[in-house]
């Protein structure tokens, strides 16, 4: 019975480390139950410090599971006479004490720069010859439950009278530092993008700035990830990342829907007339 | 028996000769400590059965979206064609945390096995102060009457989360104000628990028990009694705020001019992230509260099994003390991207990482116990391996979390989920049923039955890994913590039978608590007799009879030596009881133990 | 061992199997609530006090809707005319059954039991506005029975078109609790368009029914004795007499499905982007770097507070905090009901026990806030305020001429940012906040 037992312990850390490669490599059943496709600079960082953290553990967890296994199969009550006493082991301790701080101390200075690069230092633009912070282009407005997106308008500054908004969509392009304005109308929210590594809780009452750079077009979805009342899994937002050229196209065209159509009499230019919907 | 131990036992049958009364006095309305601990240990067993209930509706939900809800939909629901509306999701989860964090898992740990150990393991006819400790579980009551009052106010229970955090729990129903209340009281009887603890460890030892001969169940129980101490004033503050932001419109935590549907309005000047602060000031060292004990029971368990010292008794005290000490300084990873200032988030990370020095050399030396020992694999010694292969999961899990950029992707997802049911279910849970099995001979004199014991192990074990373990995956990719219905977003779709796999896990894992339970009251008429020492184990109150009486003790226990004296080469007996002279042989009748 | 494995096995059966049992029953099909406030409105106007109609009215109605709508589970929809009936351009019954029933998936692999899905846990399995979540949400969610959507093309007292109900259910209603379902396909918010206009459509036709109750002197809808062959005698009926029996039962028919449904409700919602109200072109200074640009501005505000009188309602602060004593249609429809005021809980106690939600006074727009719930767009805007808002004090305003409507439409755009880098204590104060 021993054996049954020693095996089935042993079976933890072999079939959780076999079935977290199998969930990496999208073996079945676990396809897609991995990290999702990455699509922003700073993700590349933080996928690589989840896999690193991911096999510093399955070590530890193996060799755990190892000791955990082997004292069971070898140290049966039946097989062993009696237990050696002793009651501590000066140097194996300070070998299990010191080895491990080395390891955690390692970790801790190794994230630091990707956390400072995602969360402290905010892309600059050049300014009369000087680096300042970039505004943000978009103005995130929580609420529950929805997401409105407020784009800057001609004047490139949010929260001005030219401002355009959409509900639940957002179009951002790639290949370009994007600064993202939160803020929230009721409760706390959080603003989520698995596929590009973000995610910012919303606080009210306070700003919160974010920013990323996405590298391929794509469609994704926003989540919402802090509770925010009965429809919190109703907040659903889509995001769009298409390339600069056609960002500038679909803010035109934006921009041309919050114009009415104009009294030609009056017209000065004559241009961008649309039609009544 | 003992001058002091007779009083006592009249005191508790309140100098009546009336039976009913005296039915009253010593079962319901008892200053013994076994009693008290008794009636924790039977209310928390209630909880967790309630609580398992609502865990796996909400298990049903995720598996099943929008279905007709077993014996909820019908009841509740069934002019909807039994489907739960959303908000109802919202109060399952949020009353299955609150119900297993606080009426389960602290109470059981603290509450029945802190009362009923204590005394009887450093020796003491009862607690410092028995009334007090009365009051400490009838001041759980006063909290269950919220719990189940809030049940039946509009919207069947609170909905805000175990977190709470305002602005939204402000905003949601009334019932939010009972949560708040029965917390409250569940915060004064710790409160009243945790002073009894320290003072009984502290003044009550019998002669020869010094700190450093203390099993490691009463230091783990005497540091846990230091942590709500001095963890629960704060959160009963944050509570009473919460309770006047709500009814008085103080607006502590509501910052100005917040507008909810553009018309509700609570106003106020107040600040969302310091409830979070305050919140996890208490709920971050609350973690261990809910771990510590369980982790000095299983130190006890293992050495007695592996009849072999304890490795490392002195560093298990220290990183018992060091856990417990960085345990209030690291509360702020909980909140790394909750909006709090970005540069303070690194220093939290450290002292994250510092906390995991600790549990590792806790882990290192439970290993160190087993190798080279002489295995018996009883019930309680597979809960409490399963409790040290379990903790390293959650451990592990644990420093993935810890590292703020990775925490960007898997905050608020089901990675936490898994993490966190790792080390309250994976090991407290288990170290508590492991603890439940090793006693409970102590507390009712009779054995627990092994096989059935081994079953429902070895069910558990596996259910649990399968109910919580695919949940790591679920996280990774994203997938969001309570959400009524994650597949509304097309990429989540093609997690449902995942889902749906785990969901048939966690049902199968509650079918086997029913092993338990009837193991449990089964052996209360049927199982074997145990006398005063069924295995053979060193720490004092295995010297006293089984069930002991009033008063504990039939002889005044004087100890020698510390608690892990087990195969000790100058001695043909295996084990070495605490209150045996050096010079007296062996005297009393022991059975083999059981395997 | 065996032995007791044996046992344990036996004493989980006794445990687990009427768990299994009581656990396992499910729900009995759900119906459709009867509208039961407006039957007691109808008995509090044509009775006298305390008097009911007889219960036998409320069984032989939901016996009509279900012989013509179905139930939740299986829709039935009415076509008298067969196939060349007008309602096929209003719904299909495909749509509907996609929309109705339970969340499933449907022989094709979609989803469906979209609107229990996604809808019913506020709008109430029957369209009534009264699902699970309804009575926390601020505004209430809609009651489709009265035939009123506030958000649409069209003007007042007219049916929105089928992309008026597409717009919202895609964008939702900012500003309250209506989401967006931006993530659907066309074809899923079609099949959600025809059940919302299918719960309608059976909501008017229960309210026609109910209102009608007191001109039947007692008598049922519809008298089936018409069709026996035998007299309660027990004689045989002529021919003669048959033949009038039948006409008057016809004519009865006619009367529960054809005049009320055909001509009242649903020739309202065939084609009505025919009614489509135009929105006519906008002054040359609506642009923002037009030089007169501010003076437009300028005549929208004194527009706001003199000719279009908008002040009386959304306030000199322009928060919503004018007249806030006004009540919606939904609330209304019952609220001004005699002998019922709203100061008085206690007159209306038995409304609320037949299901009508707390009254609550309708709070007008707080225009300093950029959200607009019928749409952003300046043309959106146009149409609230030249239409007017569908069940709400809003009004139409045939007064104001095309010009004066864009000024305001101008200055609502302008209103958020009016006072933007005023210091905080010069801003202006919402009393009704404040008090």
């Amino acid at each position: 019975m021993n054996r049954f037992w020693s095996i089935l312990f042993f079976l933890v850390p072999l079939l959780g480390t076999g079935t977290f490669l199998m969930a990496a490599w999208g073996m079945a059943p676990f396809q897609g139950a991995w990290l999702p496709e990455n699509y922003s600079v700073a993700g590349k960082t933080i996928d690589h410090l989840f896999y690193l953290l991911c096999w510093i553990s399955a070590l530890i967890f193996i060799g755990t599971g190892i000791v955990i296994g082997w004292v069971l199969w070898r140290y049966d009550h039946r097989r062993q006479q009696r237990a050696h006493y002793f009651s501590h082991n000066f140097k194996l301790e300070m070998v299990w004490t010191i080895i491990p701080a080395i390891i955690l101390v390692f970790i801790a200075f190794y994230q630091m720069n990707a956390w400072a690069e995602t969360k402290m230092i905010r892309p600059t633009i050049m300014q009369n010859g000087q680096a300042v912070t970039k505004p943000p282009m978009v103005l995130v407005m929580a609420k529950r439950f929805g997401w409105e997106f407020h784009y800057a308008g001609p004047d490139g500054l949010i929260e001005t009278a030219d401002d355009d908004y959409i509900e639940n969509e957002l179009v951002l392009p790639i290949d370009t530092d994007i600064v993202l304005q939160l803020e929230t109308r009721d409760v706390i929210h959080s603003f989520f993008v698995p596929q590009l590594r973000v995610k910012q809780d919303i606080v009210p009452g306070m700003k919160q700035f974010m920013w990323f750079r996405a590298t391929s077009t794509a469609e994704m979805e926003i989540a919402c990830t802090e509770l925010c009342g009965w429809g919190h899994y109703t907040m659903q937002g889509r995001l769009r990342l298409v390339t600069p050229t056609d960002y500038q196209a679909w803010l035109a065209e934006r921009r041309q829907r919050q114009t009415p159509p104009m009294n030609p009499e009056q017209e000065e230019t004559g241009t961008d007339q649309a039609k009544p919907e | 028996m003992s001058d002091m131990s007779t009083q006592l036992e009249t005191a508790s049958k309140g100098r009546s000769g009336n039976p009913i009364l005296r039915f009253l006095g010593s079962y319901v309305f008892s200053t013994d400590h076994k009693i008290i601990g008794l009636q924790f240990l039977f209310s928390s067993l209630i909880w967790f059965a309630i609580g398992g209930m609502l865990a796996l509706a909400i298990r049903w939900q995720l598996a099943f979206p929008w279905s007709d809800m077993p014996i909820f939909g019908p009841t509740l629901f069934a002019s909807e064609g039994g489907q739960i509306p959303g908000v109802f999701y919202n109060m399952l989860f949020t009353m299955h945390a609150t119900i297993m964090i606080f009426f389960v898992i602290i109470p059981i740990l603290s509450g029945a096995f802190g009362n009923y150990l204590i005394p009887l393991m450093i020796g003491a006819e009862d607690m410092a102060f028995p009334r007090l400790n009365m009051f400490s579980y009838w001041f759980m009551w006063p909290a269950f009457a919220c719990m189940i009052g809030s049940f039946f106010m509009p919207g069947f229970g609170p909905t805000a989360g175990w977190t709470s955090y305002p602005t939204l729990s402000l905003i949601t129903g009334d019932a939010q104000n009972l949560w708040i209340l029965g917390l409250i009281f569940v915060g004064i009887s710790s409160m009243i628990g945790s002073i009894n603890y320290m003072t009984t460890i502290l003044q009550m030892r019998a002669p020869g028990m010094r700190m450093f001969r203390m099993p490691m169940t009463v230091w783990a129980l005497f540091i846990t009694a230091i942590l709500q101490a001095f963890a629960l004033p704060v959160l009963t503050a944050a509570l009473f705020m919460q309770l006047s932001d709500r009814i008085l419109a103080t607006g502590f935590f509501a910052p100005e001019a917040i507008l909810v549907n553009d018309t509700t309005s609570i106003s106020g000047g107040g600040e969302p992230l310091l409830w979070q602060h305050l919140f996890w000031f208490y709920s971050h060292p609350a973690v261990y509260i809910m771990i510590l004990p369980a982790m000095g029971m299983v130190s006890d368990m293992l050495s007695c099994f592996a009849r072999k010292p304890l490795f490392g008794y002195r560093p298990m005290v220290y990183s018992l003390t060091a856990i417990a000490g960085l345990g209030f300084v690291v509360w702020g990873h909980h909140m790394f991207v909750s909006g709090m200032n970005r540069i303070l988030a690194i220093s939290f990370m450290v002292s994250t990482m510092l906390i995991a020095l600790p549990s590792g050399i806790k882990v290192f030396n439970w290993l160190g116990t087993l190798w080279g020992g002489r295995l018996y694999l009883t019930t309680p010694m597979l809960f409490s391996i399963g409790f040290v292969s379990m903790f390293i999961i959650g451990g592990l899990s644990g420093i993935v979390m810890a590292a703020p950029p990775v925490d960007i992707q898997i905050h608020d997802t089901y990675f936490i989920v898994a993490h966190f049911h790792y080390v309250l279910f994976g090991a407290s849970v288990l170290g508590v049923m492991g603890a439940i099995y090793f006693w409970y001979p102590k507390m009712f004199g009779r054995m627990m039955n092994e096989t059935m014991g081994k079953i429902h192990f070895v069910l558990t074990f596996i259910f649990l890994n399968g109910t919580f373990f695919p949940m790591h995956f679920l996280g990774a990719r994203g997938f969001p913590r309570r959400y009524a219905d994650p597949y509304r977003f097309e990429e989540f779709q093609d997690l449902l039978p995942l889902n749906q796999f785990i969901t048939l896990c966690a049902f199968l894992m509650g079918a086997a608590q029913l092993i338990f339970l009837v193991n449990f009251f089964g052996s209360l008429f049927w199982g074997r007799k145990a006398g005063r020492n069924p295995w053979n184990a060193n720490s004092l109150e295995w010297s006293a009879p089984s069930p002991p009486p009033h008063g504990n003790f039939d002889f005044q226990p004087y100890v020698y030596r510390g608690p892990y004296e087990y195969s000790h080469p100058g001695r043909e007996d295996d084990h070495w009881p605490q209150v045996e002279s050096a010079e007296a042989p062996d005297s009393q009748e022991i059975p083999s133990p059981t395997a | 061992m065996r032995h007791v494995l044996l046992q344990t096995s036996r004493l989980l059966a006794v445990i687990l199997i009427p768990a299994i049992l009581a656990g396992c029953h499910s729900s009995p099909e759900p119906q459709f609530r009867f509208n039961r406030v407006a039957l007691l409105k109808q008995e509090k106007t044509d009775l006298s006090e305390g008097e009911t109609y007889p219960a036998d009215y409320q069984q032989e109605i939901g016996n009509v809707l279900t012989a013509l709508y179905g139930t939740p589970d299986q829709p039935r929809f009415p076509f008298p005319l067969g196939a060349e009936d007008p309602g096929h351009e209003v719904l299909s019954l495909e749509n509907l059954e996609r929309a109705a029933g339970p969340v499933r998936t449907d022989k094709l692999g979609r989803t469906a039991g979209l609107y229990r899905e996604l809808c019913s846990h506020c709008h109430g399995i029957t369209g009534d506005g009264f699902g699970g979540t309804a009575p926390s949400l601020s505004p209430y969610p809609r009651d489709f029975r009265l035939g009123k959507f506030k958000f649409k093309s069209t003007p007042l007292r007219r049916m929105p078109t089928d992309e008026d109900l597409d717009r919202i259910i895609r964008n939702g209603i900012p500003g309250t609790a209506m989401p967006s379902f931006r993530t659907l396909t066309d074809e899923e918010v079609d099949a959600l368009v025809d059940y919302v206009k299918y719960l309608t459509i059976r909501g008017q036709h229960e309210r026609r029914l109910i209102a009608e109750l007191g001109n039947l002197d007692g008598e049922p809808f519809m008298n089936f004795d018409l069709l026996q062959e035998n007299d309660p005698q027990g004689q045989q009926v002529d021919e003669e007499t048959q033949a009038e029996n039948l006409e008057e039962f016809q004519a009865q028919m006619y009367m529960v499905v054809g005049e009320y449904l055909g001509e009242d409700i649903l020739s309202r919602w065939v084609e009505p982007e025919d009614e489509i109200s135009s929105v006519e072109m906008a002054p040359a200074a609506f642009r923002l770097d037009h030089p007169a640009h501010s003076n437009l501005i300028l005549q929208g505000k004194s527009l706001f507070y003199g000719k279009a009188n908008c002040v009386q309602c959304h306030g000199e602060t322009g928060l919503g905090d004018g007249q806030t004593t006004n009540f919606d249609d939904w609330t209304n429809d019952w609220l001004k009901t005699a002998g019922v005021s709203y100061d008085d809980p206690a007159s209306y106690n038995d409304f609320l026990q037949a299901g009508a939600l707390y009254p609550r006074p309708i709070i007008p727009r707080n225009l300093r806030i950029p959200v607009f719930r019928g749409g952003n767009l300046p043309s959106d805007v146009y149409r609230r305020i030249a239409n007017g808002i569908e069940g709400t004090p809003m009004p139409s305003s045939p007064t104001l001429s095309n010009e004066e409507i864009w000024a305001l439409v101008c200055y609502v755009k302008s209103l958020p940012y009016e006072n933007e880098g005023l210091p905080r204590d010069e801003l202006p104060v919402n009393e009704r906040v404040v008090d």
